[in-house]
C-alpha cells in the first residue's frame, strides 16, 4: 500500500525462547513486523507456530528474550509496575477458552477489569452497560457465565476487552471453540468494531476461514518464524511459500476425481480476481482455437470481501489447438495452475468402490 | 453400677455438647484462617504466574507434612508444654483448641491448596493481562473460583474436628466424645454409649448437609 501508515506495533527481532528440562525451545524465532494502525492484522499457522507466544509478547504476558516490542512507538519490552499496568489497560484480549470468572456476573466480570485499573463506581456503572449494548447483550448482565452459550460468551469477552477503551484488540485463537454460526456472529462483531472504534486488532488461528473473512494482512507463521506476510488477498491467491499454499489449498479445497476424458484433454485451474470477465474468456478460446471446454467446477470465494473466482475447466482438442488455447488463457486471467487429481486408487477393492461412487 | 438417671444425663450432655461446640468452634475458625494463609502461600510459591519460590514452597510443604504425619494422639501429648505455655492450663475444651488446631490447619491448607490449583489458569491468565495485581487476582478471581471447593474442605475440615474432639476428651478436653468414653465405656452404660453416638451422627450429618447446601449456592459452574 502506498499511503503512508502509522505503525501502532512494531516487533524487531522478537525471539522467544523456553528452557524445559535443560532443554531450550524457541517458540518465536527473529520476528520482526509492523502492524499499522486501525487494521485487522492475522497470524495464521498450524500449532505450536509460536503465533501465541508472539501475541503474548504485546502485552508482556511473555516477554521476549531478545528483541524488542513497540506499541505506540514506545519500547515496551522491559515494563514493569505501573507502566505494564496502564500498558495493559491500553490493550485488550480476548481468549480461545472465554476465560471468565465463573463465579462472577456477566457484569461483574466486566466491572472488575476496570476497578482494578482503578475507575471509579461512577464510570464502571455507565461504562458497563455501555460494552454490553456493543455486543448487543444488555439483557444478560446479570447472568452467570455458565448460563451462556459459547457465542454469548465470546461476546462477554469482547465486552470486557473493550471496557476500559483499549486502542488494540489481542484476539488469541477467538473462534476456535465455537460452531460455524458463532464463529460467524464473532467475527462480523469484530469487524463492525474495528470499523467503528478504528480499534487495531491482532487475531491469531489456525483456521485459515477466520483469517480470509476479516483480515487485511496476513502473516503466516511456520515453527517460530514468520515465513509471508502480505495483504490477506494475496496470501490466498497468489502464495508464494509451500508452506503457505499447503494451508490455503485446504481451504479452496478442489481436489476432483479424475474424469474420464481423452489424452489431449488439459484440464486447468483458473483464478480471477473479480475485475476480470471470465466467461468472455472461455467463449472467445472456443472460438479462436477450435477447442472444446469442459466446465468441471467453479466457485466464488470471498477475501476480506474481494470476491476472487475460481474455475476448473478441461480442455480437449486438437494437441496444438489446446496449447494455444492454453496460452491465451494464461494471458487473460489472473493465474492458472494444471489440477493435479487425487491419487487415483490402486487397490482392487478400492477402483470398486471408486467406480461405483462414479455411478 | 446403676444407670444414670435421664435428668443427670441430660445434664451432662448439655456441657458436654457445649464444650464439643466451643473446641471445634474455636479450631474451625482458628484453623480455617491459618490453613488458608499457608494453602495460599503453597500455592502462590509453586506458581509460575504468581511468586515461584522453590525454597519457600519446600518450607512450608514439608512442614506441613509433617505436621500431618503426627498421629493425632501423639501431637495431643506433644503439644502439652505449649499449651500450657499459651492457654495457662493443660486441661479443658480451650487447652484442647491448641492441639486440634495445630492438627487440622495443615490439613486444611492442602485442600485449599487443591481447590486453588484447579482454578483454571486461563482465568488468571486473563485477569493478568487487564492489569490485575497478584492482589486483586487472589482476592477476585483466584479465592471466588475456588470457593466452593474450600466451603467443601470447610465442610470436611469440621467433621473432622467432631471426631477428634472425642480423642481431645482423652487429655481433659471434655466434649460429647468424652462423655461417651467415661459412662459408656469404662462404666459400661450402654444406653449413655448409643445415645452419644446418636447424638455424634446426628451432629456430622448436619453439618455436612449445611456444607454441602453452601457450596452448591457458591458454585456458579
Amino acid at each position: 500500500m502506498s499511503i503512508q501508515q502509522e505503525n501502532i506495533i512494531s516487533f524487531k527481532n522478537v525471539s522467544v525462547t523456553f528452557s524445559l528440562k535443560k532443554k531450550e525451545i524457541t517458540a518465536v524465532k527473529d520476528v520482526s513486523f509492523d502492524v499499522h494502525q486501525g487494521e485487522i492484522f492475522g497470524i495464521i499457522g498450524t500449532s505450536g507456530a509460536g503465533k501465541s507466544t508472539l501475541l503474548r509478547t504485546v502485552n508482556l504476558l511473555q516477554r521476549p528474550t531478545e528483541g524488542q516490542v513497540l506499541v505506540n512507538n514506545e519500547d515496551i519490552t522491559f515494563l514493569k509496575g505501573a507502566a505494564l499496568q496502564e500498558l495493559r489497560t491500553n490493550i485488550g484480549m480476548i481468549f480461545q477458552q472465554f476465560n471468565l470468572i465463573n463465579a462472577k456476573t456477566v457484569y461483574d466480570n466486566i466491572a472488575f477489569v476496570m476497578k482494578v485499573t482503578g475507575k471509579g463506581k461512577d464510570e464502571i456503572r455507565r461504562r458497563t452497560p455501555e460494552v454490553l449494548e456493543l455486543v448487543g447483550l444488555s439483557d444478560r448482565a446479570q447472568a452467570y457465565p455458565s448460563k451462556l452459550s459459547g457465542g454469548e460468551k465470546q461476546r462477554v469477552g469482547i465486552a470486557r476487552a473493550l471496557a476500559n477503551n483499549p486502542y488494540i484488540l489481542l484476539c488469541d485463537e477467538p473462534t476456535s471453540s465455537l460452531d460455524l454460526e458463532n464463529t460467524n456472529v464473532i467475527l462480523q462483531l469484530l469487524k463492525d468494531l474495528n470499523r467503528k472504534l478504528n480499534i487495531t486488532t491482532v487475531i491469531i488461528s489456525h483456521e485459515m476461514h477466520v483469517i480470509k473473512k476479516i483480515c487485511n494482512r496476513v502473516a503466516v507463521m511456520n515453527s517460530g518464524e514468520v515465513i509471508e506476510l502480505d495483504e490477506a488477498f494475496n496470501i490466498f491467491t497468489n502464495p508464494e511459500q509451500e508452506y503457505t499454499k499447503s494451508l490455503v489449498s485446504h481451504t479452496l479445497d478442489m481436489d476432483l476425481p479424475k474424469p474420464a476424458s481423452n489424452e489431449n484433454a488439459k484440464t486447468l485451474k483458473l483464478f480471477y480476481s473479480g475485475n476480470k470477465a471470465h466467461d468472455a474468456v472461455i467463449s472467445d478460446t472456443i472460438r479462436k482455437f477450435d477447442v472444446n471446454i469442459n466446465i468441471l467446477l467453479g466457485k466464488i470465494e470471498y477475501i476480506t470481501c474481494k470476491p476472487f473466482g475460481v474455475l476448473v475447466i478441461e480442455l480437449s482438442g486438437k494437441q496444438e489447438n489446446v496449447a494455444h488455447a492454453e496460452h491465451y488463457i494464461r494471458k487473460q486471467t489472473y493465474r492458472v495452475e494444471e489440477v493435479k487429481y487425487v491419487t487415483e486408487p490402486v487397490d482392487k477393492e478400492e477402483k470398486r468402490i471408486y467406480n461405483n461412487n462414479l455411478v | 453400677m446403676k444407670s444414670l438417671p435421664f435428668s443427670e444425663l441430660f445434664g451432662y450432655l448439655k456441657i458436654a455438647f457445649m464444650e464439643t461446640f466451643l473446641m471445634c468452634g474455636i479450631s474451625l475458625v482458628i484453623s480455617v484462617l491459618l490453613g488458608l494463609a499457608i494453602g495460599i502461600l503453597i500455592y502462590m510459591t509453586r506458581e509460575q504466574l504468581f511468586w515461584k519460590n522453590k525454597i519457600l514452597h519446600t518450607i512450608s510443604g514439608v512442614s506441613i507434612n509433617i505436621i500431618r504425619s503426627i498421629p493425632f494422639i501423639i501431637l495431643l501429648v506433644l503439644l502439652l508444654p505449649l499449651t500450657k505455655l499459651i492457654v495457662g492450663t493443660s486441661i479443658g475444651p480451650l487447652a484442647a483448641c491448641v492441639s486440634l488446631i495445630f492438627a487440622s490447619f495443615a490439613y486444611f491448607a492442602r485442600l485449599v491448596e487443591s481447590s486453588l490449583s484447579s482454578v483454571d489458569n486461563g482465568i488468571i491468565e486473563a485477569s493478568r493481562a487487564f492489569g490485575a495485581s497478584n492482589f486483586d487476582i487472589i482476592k477476585s478471581v483466584l479465592l471466588p473460583e475456588a470457593l466452593p471447593g474450600i466451603l467443601r474442605g470447610v465442610t470436611i475440615l469440621a467433621i473432622g474436628l467432631v471426631a477428634n474432639s472425642a480423642n481431645a476428651g482423652m487429655v481433659g478436653g471434655g466434649g460429647i466424645g468424652d462423655l461417651a468414653i467415661r459412662f459408656g465405656y469404662y462404666r459400661y452404660q450402654t444406653d449413655v454409649m448409643i445415645i452419644t453416638v446418636v447424638l455424634l451422627i446426628v451432629i456430622v450429618q448436619i453439618i455436612q448437609m449445611a456444607g454441602d447446601w453452601i457450596a452448591l449456592k457458591t458454585d456458579k459452574s
